[in-house]
C-alpha cells in the first residue's frame, strides 16, 4: 500500500517539476532534480554524509543611496543533499556579521526551501520568525538557521545577502568543504573603484577562471562605470579530511581569499592598500595602536618602570628584567592581534590586554633604554601561511619583539609568564615573521632553537619477599616538555600527582621539587611509588622502566595525506639502574638495539656493575616536519621502538 | 543521546535559579588546580524581595583574586524582559583601598546559549578586573529585576568550586503570601516582620574540596542549600506548588490546548494506523513516525523553558525540544485515542534524589508515559536512534512527575539491570600472524555513546574514537564493521581486526601475554578521597580472551581470581584448550550509595579488579 502511494506521488511530482531526464544536478536555485532527490549515496563518495551539489556566490557593489559610496552585497546559494542522518547538521547555518566604525553589516534576502518526497513531493520553506540572532559580543552577532523538514533524503537550498559597508572584510569563499563539494562557483563583479588581489589556498589551479566585461555601463549618481566579471569555479573536489599535527586548515582546504589591494578615486588619483612591504612597515610605524603606542610608551616609560632597577645592568640583563616585568605585571586576554586593542592609559589601569597591548608595550620599554627593539608581526600556525607576494597587514595577527644587542638576536613575547623570557610560544613558532622598520623588508623565520626533551631517572629496589619494587625516580625536562610539565605544576605538587595517577597510573609519594626552578633551566622532579613484581616460581619478570617508558604509538592513522607537523624536534629518554636482590641473579637482560635512519635515532643499552644493571635508552626525531610519504616509517619505527621498550628482564634465585 | 535543556529550564528557573547560576558559571571557570583557592568569595548577600508584581534580587559580592590562575570574568546572567543593573563594580586592595573603578562600558551584554540549543533568550553582563598585585578583591553590586519568576532561591553550593567565608541570604516576602523553603548544612533563619513583609536571613559558609571525586556522594560534601518556592505564583499562569498534584496541574493548564493538529496530519495517521489493532504496535508506529521525520531544535523563548510550542510547530518545522516533540507524540497518540502523559523528569547521568515532600520545579527534560495493557511504555522523544521504550542512563532509576490535569503524581521510572547493560568482548589473539580479532556487543552507556556516535556523527569520527578508544597505541586497527540493529534492540555490535606486534613475549620455557583490561575508571586512593560513592546503574563486563598458541605444550597457567562484595563482583580463570589459552573474564558493580566510611573497602575491591587487570599473562611451556 505504502509502496504504491510512494510511486504514485513520485510520477505526480516528475509531473509537475518537468525534469528534463537527462540532467542529474541543477545549478537553478529554486529547482531540484529527479536525480538530487532520489539519489541514496554520492557516488565519488559513499560514506559521505551529505554532499553539496552547488555553492554558488556572487559578490557586486551596490549604490548606496541613504549615505552615499558603494555597499558590498555577498550572496551566496548553496544546496545541500542530506545523504545520512548524520549529514542532518547540514541543514543549520551559523553566518557571522561584524559591527564597525559604519554600523552592523546586514543580511538580507534569506531564503531557504526543504525538498523532500518520501511523503509525496514536498517543498517547506523557511519562515523569517525562524531565524535568529545571537549576540556573540559587541562586535559580533552570529545568523542562526535551523532548516525545516529535513531528514535523510532531504535537499535542502538557502540563499542569503551579507551587506557590508567594509571592502576589507569581503568573505573568503572556499572551494572546499567537510562534504564533498560537486561544483563551487564565486563570480565577482569588480568595479573600478576597488581593486582586489586574490590568494588561492590549497591548489595552485582552478578549474574555471575567466574575466569578462559586459558592455552595458552602469550609472550611480555621477558615477558611470562598467563592471568586469570575474568567475571562479572548481568541480568535484572531495570532502576535506581534517587530521591531526597540521597548522592551519586554510592551508590545506582549498578557499580563495579577497583584499583589498587599491582605491580608485572616482575623481582619480588612488589609494593604495596592497603596496609594498617596506610601504607597509612604514605605515605601521604611524599607526595609533602600533608605531604611536611604542612611542608613548617611550615618553611614559620612567613612570611605568619606576621602581625597576636597571642602573650598571647589561643590555641583556636589562632584556631580560624588562621582559619579566612585563610578564608579571601585564596579563594577557587570551587575544591575538598585531595592533593595542586599548589605548595605552586605559591598559596601564586595566593592565590586561591582547598581544598587541603587551608586546608593544614591551617594545617600548626597551626602546627607552636604549636597546635596539623592533616589532615582528606574523601569522600564528593556526592562521595560515603568508603570501609573500602579497603585502597585506590583515594576515598578520600577531605581534613579537625583536632585540638585538651586540649582533646577538633575541625574540620576545610576554605574554606567558610559564615561558622563560627569550623562549616564544608554540603558536609562533615556525612561521615567518616581518620586523618592522623604516622602509624596510627583513623577514625573520622564528624557530625554537631547543629541543623538547623528557628525561626519566629511575632507581629500583626489588623486594623479593613482598613481591615490590620500591622506585625513585627523577624527571628532567626542557623545552616545551618543561613548559606543559610547569603548566601541570601551577605550584601544587598535588597537580603533579593527579597528573602520573592519570597519565603513568602510578601512585606517587614523597614528591620533591627544587625550591625555585629557572624557566631557562630544566624542569626537574623527584618522586616515589611501589609496584608489584611478576614472581612466578622464583623467577622475577620486571619492566626496567616501571612502564614508564613510551608504550604507545602517536601516530595511529593508516594513511596519511597532509605533512605531520610536529613544531619542535623532540626526543625522550630513560635511564634505569636496578639493583639486584641479595640471592638473586640474571636469567635474562634485553639485547642492545638500535635505529637510526633519517627520522629518528634510537638507542638501548645495558650493562651489569657490581649488583646493579643499568639500562640507558633515548630516542630523537631528527625532523619536525614528516612528509606524508614517510608516516608509514615513522609509525613503523616508533612500533619497533615500543616492542624493544617493552621488553623485560629476569632475575632467578642462584 | 539524549538531548536535554537544563539550561532552558534554569532560564525558567528564573530569579530563583539566578543566584546559582551566577554563581556556578563563576565556579566552574575557576576549575584550576592549585590546592589553595585561586579566588575567594569573602562575603556574599543576596537580597530576594519578592512580590506580586515580580522579583528583585539585589548582590553585593566582594571576592578575592589570590593568583594568576583565577578565571576573574564575572558573568551575571538575566533573561529578555528583566531588568539588570550593575551599579557598582571596583577593584580594592586587601585593606579595603580603591584601585579603580569599572566604567558603566566596561561592563559588556552577550547572548547566553547553551551548547544545545539554537537559540535561547538569555543573556549575560560580564566583566573582568585584573591587577599585579596578589592577593586583591573585586567589590560588586548588581540588581535585577525579574519579569517573571516561580522559584525564589535555588542555592546549591554541592556544584561550587570557590570557597564562599560569609554568605548571606536574605528574603523578604509580603506577610500575605505563603512559602515553603528548605536548607540543609546552613544555620536556622532569623526572621523579623516589618512592613507587611516577613524577613528570612539565612548565614552560610562553604570550602568546597579543591578538586572533584569520581562518582561522588553529594551528601558528603556537606554544602549548604537553600531552596524557597512561594506557595502561589503566576507565570503564565496561575499555579501552585502546594502539591506535586496542584504543581502538575500548573504545567497541565500551562501546556493546554498545544494538541491540534493540522488535517493532512491527521490524515497521514489514519494512513499510519490502518490494518493496526493493537494499542501497543499503534504506539510504536507513531513514535517510528516521530524518529523518523523530527529532530532536535531547541529555541527558547519567552516562557520556553516551561512551555512547549504547539504540536502545529513540530508538524511544520519537524523539530522541536524535549517539550514540543513529547507535546507532538502526545497529541498524535490523543488523536489516535490512546491516552499518554507528559512527564518530568531531571534527566542526567547522575541521580540526583527528588525531594518528594517538597514540590518543585526540579526537573530538567519531559518524556512520554504511556500505558498499556501489559506494560507501561516511557518514550524518549528526543532520540531518533533508540528502540521503542528503551530508558537509558540519562532517566532511567528515578522518580518523575506525570502530568495529569486532575491525578498529577510522582511516579518511578524502572531502573537499569545488570543484562541492560552487559558489554562482552570476545577477543582472538592470533600470535602467529600477530592479529586481534575483536567482538563486541554494548550495551548500557556505552551502547548509547557508540549508537549516537555512528548515527549522528558520521564516519570519519567514528573512525577516529575506534582508533583513539580501542587498543589505542597498543594495536593498529585494520578494518571494522560497527551494527546497530536499526533500533530493534538496544545494543550494537562491533567486530574489529588490528595488527599487535607486541602481545607475545617468549622468554625460554616463559611466555608472557598482554593483558585485554577492561575499561574502567580510575578513583582516587582513601586519602584523596572526602565523599562516598554513589552508582547510578550498574555496570556488566564479560570477556573472552583466547590466545591461540601454535605449538607449544603449555604446562601452567595463571589461577583463578575471584572476589564477591556487597559493591559488585569480579572473576578471572584461565582455561587450556589443545593449543589455546582461554581467559574469561567478569566484571559486575551493582548501583548503590556507599558512604565515606565505607569507601576504603570499595577502592580495595576496584583496585583488585585493575591490578588483576593490568597484569600481564604468565604462562610455562614444556
Amino acid at each position: 500500500m505504502m509502496k504504491k502511494n510512494a510511486i504514485l506521488s513520485l510520477f505526480f511530482f516528475l509531473s509537475i517539476m518537468g525534469f528534463a531526464q537527462e540532467e542529474k544536478y541543477s545549478l537553478d536555485f529554486g529547482r531540484v532534480t529527479q536525480y538530487e532527490m532520489v539519489m541514496k549515496e554520492y557516488e565519488n563518495d559513499p560514506d559521505a554524509d551529505a554532499v553539496i551539489l552547488y555553492n554558488q556566490g556572487e559578490y557586486f557593489y551596490s549604490g548606496n543611496y541613504e549615505q552615499g559610496g558603494f555597499l558590498l552585497r555577498m550572496k551566496k546559494q548553496i544546496k545541500i543533499k542530506i545523504l545520512k542522518q548524520s549529514g542532518v547538521q547540514y541543514a543549520n547555518f551559523e553566518i557571522p556579521i561584524f559591527n564597525g566604525n559604519s554600523g552592523w553589516e546586514s543580511i538580507e534576502s534569506v531564503e531557504g526551501t526543504t525538498y523532500n518526497i518520501d511523503q509525496g513531493f514536498t517543498q517547506t520553506k523557511l519562515e523569517t520568525r525562524n531565524i535568529f540572532e545571537e549576540k556573540v559580543d559587541d562586535d559580533v552577532r552570529v545568523k542562526k538557521i535551523a532548516l525545516s523538514d529535513v531528514r535523510p533524503g532531504s535537499v535542502i537550498e538557502l540563499s542569503y545577502t551579507i551587506v557590508s559597508p567594509y571592502f576589507f572584510n569581503m568573505r573568503r569563499w572556499y572551494f572546499q568543504q567537510k562534504i564533498p563539494v560537486i561544483f563551487s562557483h564565486l563570480k565577482y563583479k569588480a568595479i573600478p573603484y576597488y581593486e582586489y588581489a586574490y590568494i588561492l589556498k590549497g591548489t595552485d589551479k582552478l578549474d574555471i577562471f575567466t574575466a569578462t566585461t559586459p558592455s552595458n555601463e552602469i550609472q550611480f549618481r555621477n558615477l558611470r562605470y562598467r563592471e568586469v566579471i570575474y568567475n571562479f569555479g572548481m568541480n568535484n573536489l572531495p570532502a576535506f579530511k581534517d587530521e591531526e599535527f597540521i597548522s592551519s586548515v586554510d592551508d590545506y582546504m582549498i578557499n580563495i581569499n579577497f583584499q583589498l589591494s587599491k582605491f580608485h578615486h572616482p575623481n582619480g588619483g588612488s589609494r593604495d592598500i596592497m603596496t609594498t612591504w617596506p610601504a607597509m612597515c612604514d605605515e605601521f610605524l604611524k599607526n595609533d595602536y602600533f608605531g604611536k603606542y611604542i612611542k608613548d610608551v617611550e615618553k611614559q616609560a620612567p613612570k611605568i618602570m619606576s621602581g625597576i632597577e636597571l642602573k650598571d645592568k647589561s643590555a641583556q640583563e636589562k632584556i631580560e628584567i624588562i621582559t619579566e616585568f612585563v610578564k608579571s605585571k601585564y596579563r594577557w586576554n587570551g587575544f591575538s592581534g598585531k595592533f593595542a586593542d586599548t589605548n595605552l592609559k586605559d591598559f596601564l589601569k586595566q593592565q590586561s590586554g591582547n598581544t598587541g597591548n603587551i608586546n608593544l608595550l614591551l617594545a617600548g620599554l626597551l626602546k627607552s633604554e636604549g636597546i635596539e627593539a623592533y616589532p615582528v608581526i606574523l601569522s600564528t600556525r593556526g592562521n595560515g601561511t603568508i603570501s609573500f607576494s602579497h603585502p597585506f597587514q590583515q594576515f598578520f595577527n600577531y605581534v613579537i619583539v625583536l632585540t638585538e644587542t651586540d649582533s646577538r638576536i633575541v625574540l620576545l613575547d610576554a605574554t606567558d609568564p610559564l615561558l622563560y623570557y627569550a623562549v616564544l610560544p608554540e603558536k609562533c613558532m615556525n612561521v615567518e615573521g616581518l620586523v618592522i622598520k623604516p622602509q624596510s623588508e627583513e623577514w625573520i623565520t622564528i624557530q625554537q632553537k631547543t629541543s623538547s626533551t623528557l628525561q626519566k631517572n629511575l632507581k629500583l629496589e626489588i623486594n623479593p619477599e613482598t613481591n615490590t619494587i620500591q622506585t625513585e625516580a627523577l624527571y628532567l625536562s626542557t623545552g616545551p616538555d618543561a613548559y606543559r610539565l610547569r603548566s601541570t605544576y601551577l605550584g601544587d605538587p598535588d597537580n603533579l600527582i593527579r597528573y602520573l595517577k592519570e597519565r603513568e597510573q602510578i601512585t606517587a609519594t614523597d614528591m620533591k621539587l627544587p625550591e625555585t626552578t629557572a624557566l631557562n633551566k630544566p624542569f626537574t622532579f623527584f618522586f616515589r611509588f611501589e609496584s608489584p613484581v611478576d614472581n612466578h616460581s622464583g623467577k622475577l619478570f620486571i619492566h626496567p622502566f616501571c612502564s614508564l617508558s613510551l608504550n604507545k604509538n602517536p601516530f595511529r592513522q593508516s594513511s596519511r595525506a597532509l605533512p605531520v607537523d610536529l613544531v619542535y624536534l623532540q626526543g625522550e629518554a630513560y635511564k634505569s639502574t636496578v639493583v639486584i636482590p641479595e640471592g638473586y641473579k640474571v636469567e635474562y637482560i634485553p639485547e642492545n638495539e638500535s635505529i637510526e635512519n633519517d627520522l629518528i635515532s634510537f638507542s638501548y643499552s645495558t650493562f651489569i656493575t657490581g649488583d646493579q644493571i643499568v639500562f640507558n635508552t633515548q630516542f630523537n626525531l631528527k625532523q619536525f616536519i614528516i612528509q606524508p610519504e614517510e608516516y608509514g616509517e615513522l609509525k613503523d619505527d616508533f612500533n619497533k621502538m615500543i616492542k624493544c621498550l617493552s621488553d623485560l628482564m629476569i632475575l632467578v634465585k642462584e | 543521546m539524549v538531548y536535554i535543556c537544563v539550561v532552558t529550564f534554569i532560564s525558567l528557573k528564573i530569579c530563583t535559579m539566578r543566584n546559582i547560576a551566577v554563581l556556578f558559571v563563576i565556579f566552574q571557570s575557576f576549575a584550576c588546580l592549585s590546592q589553595s583557592s585561586s579566588s575567594e568569595i569573602i562575603n556574599r548577600t543576596s537580597h530576594f524581595i519578592f512580590n506580586s508584581n515580580g522579583m528583585v534580587q539585589i548582590d553585593t559580592v566582594l571576592m578575592q583574586i589570590n593568583d594568576r590562575n583565577a578565571d576573574t570574568e564575572i558573568i551575571i546572567p538575566y533573561s529578555k524582559g528583566d531588568k539588570i543593573s550593575v551599579d557598582i563594580v571596583r577593584l580594592e586592595d586587601q585593606d579595603g583601598n580603591i584601585i579603580r573603578k569599572l566604567k558603566k562600558n566596561e561592563i559588556k551584554d552577550r547572548s547566553f546559549i547553551s551548547s544545545i540549543s539554537l537559540y535561547e533568550d538569555d543573556f549575560v553582563k560580564y566583566f573582568d578586573l585584573k591587577h599585579d598585585q596578589f592577593p586583591y578583591r573585586i567589590f560588586y553590586v548588581s540588581w535585577i529585576h525579574y519579569a517573571k519568576s516561580l522559584n525564589i532561591v535555588d542555592i546549591d553550593h554541592a556544584r561550587t568550586k570557590t570557597p564562599v567565608h560569609s554568605g548571606t541570604l536574605i528574603v523578604e516576602v509580603p506577610i500575605k503570601d505563603s512559602i515553603r523553603y528548605k536548607y540543609e548544612n546552613v544555620e536556622s533563619p532569623k526572621t523579623a516582620v516589618q512592613n507587611r513583609f516577613r524577613k528570612y536571613i539565612w548565614k552560610y559558609g562553604y570550602i568546597p574540596p579543591s578538586s572533584a571525586d569520581i562518582y561522588r556522594l553529594d551528601k558528603d560534601l556537606k554544602a549548604p542549600s537553600i531552596h524557597i518556592v512561594p506557595l502561589h505564583f503566576k507565570y503564565g499562569e496561575a499555579g501552585s506548588f502546594e502539591s506535586w498534584k496542584s504543581f502538575g496541574n500548573w504545567i497541565f493548564r500551562l501546556n493546554k490546548n498545544k494538541d491540534k493538529l493540522p488535517a493532512e496530519e491527521c490524515q497521514r495517521i489514519d494512513n499510519l494506523l490502518r490494518n493496526t489493532h493493537s494499542q501497543k504496535q499503534k504506539v510504536e508506529i507513531l513514535y517510528r513516525y516521530l524518529q523518523d521525520y523530527t529532530r532536535y531544535i531547541n529555541v527558547s523563548i519567552k516562557l520556553g523553558g516551561l512551555q512547549t510550542y504547539p504540536a502545529s510547530y513540530v508538524c511544520n518545522n519537524k523539530y522541536g525540544d524535549c517539550k514540543a516533540l513529547t507535546n507532538y507524540l502526545q497529541s498524535m497518540l490523543k488523536y489516535a485515542g490512546i491516552p499518554s502523559y507528559y512527564t518530568l523528569v531531571e534527566a542526567g547521568t547522575k541521580i540526583s534524589e527528588l525531594d518528594v515532600n517538597f514540590p518543585s520545579q526540579a526537573f530538567n527534560h519531559v518524556i512520554l508515559t504511556v500505558p498499556l495493557e501489559e506494560d507501561t511504555v516511557f518514550l524518549e522523544c528526543t532520540d531518533k536512534n533508540i528502540p521503542f521504550g528503551y530508558i537509558g542512563t540519562f532517566t532511567q532509576g528515578r522518580k518523575a512527575l506525570l502530568v495529569d490535569e486532575n491525578d498529577s503524581r510522582l511516579i518511578p521510572i524502572p531502573a537499569l539491570q545488570p543484562d541492560d547493560v552487559l558489554c562482552s568482548r570476545t577477543i582472538e589473539v592470533k600470535t602467529d600472524i600477530q592479529q586481534i580479532h575483536l567482538s563486541e556487543v554494548q550495551k548500557g552507556h556505552k551502547y548509547e555513546f557508540f549508537n549516537y556516535a555512528a548515527k549522528e556523527l558520521g564516519k570519519d569520527r567514528v573512525d577516529d574514537i575506534i582508533r583513539s578508544q580501542i587498543f589505542s597505541g597498543k594495536a593498529e586497527l585494520i578494518d571494522y564493521e560497527l551494527n546497530s540493529n536499526n533500533r530493534q534492540s538496544p545494543e550494537i555490535s562491533l567486530t574489529a581486526r588490528f595488527k599487535a606486534e607486541n602481545i607475545y613475549k617468549e622468554y625460554g620455557k616463559n611466555i608472557i601475554l598482554s593483558p585485554f583490561p577492561m575499561d574502567f575508571k580510575d578513583f582516587e586512593t582513601p586519602d584523596q578521597r572526602t565523599t562516598g560513592v554513589q552508582i547510578n546503574y550498574p555496570e556488566f563486563y564479560q570477556d573472552t580472551i583466547i590466545y591461540e598458541i601454535p605449538d607449544k605444550e603449555i604446562i601452567k597457567i595463571p589461577e583463578r581470581v575471584f572476589v564477591e562484595t556487597d559493591f559488585g563482583k569480579y572473576e578471572i580463570f584461565f582455561d587450556l584448550k589443545n593449543h589455546t589459552l582461554v581467559c574469561y573474564k567478569t566484571f559486575l558493580l551493582y548501583p548503590g550509595k556507599h558512604p565515606i566510611e565505607r569507601y576504603e573497602e570499595f577502592f580495595r575491591f576496584i583496585q583488585t579488579m585493575k591490578n588483576n587487570e593490568l597484569k600481564n599473562i604468565h604462562i610455562e611451556t614444556l
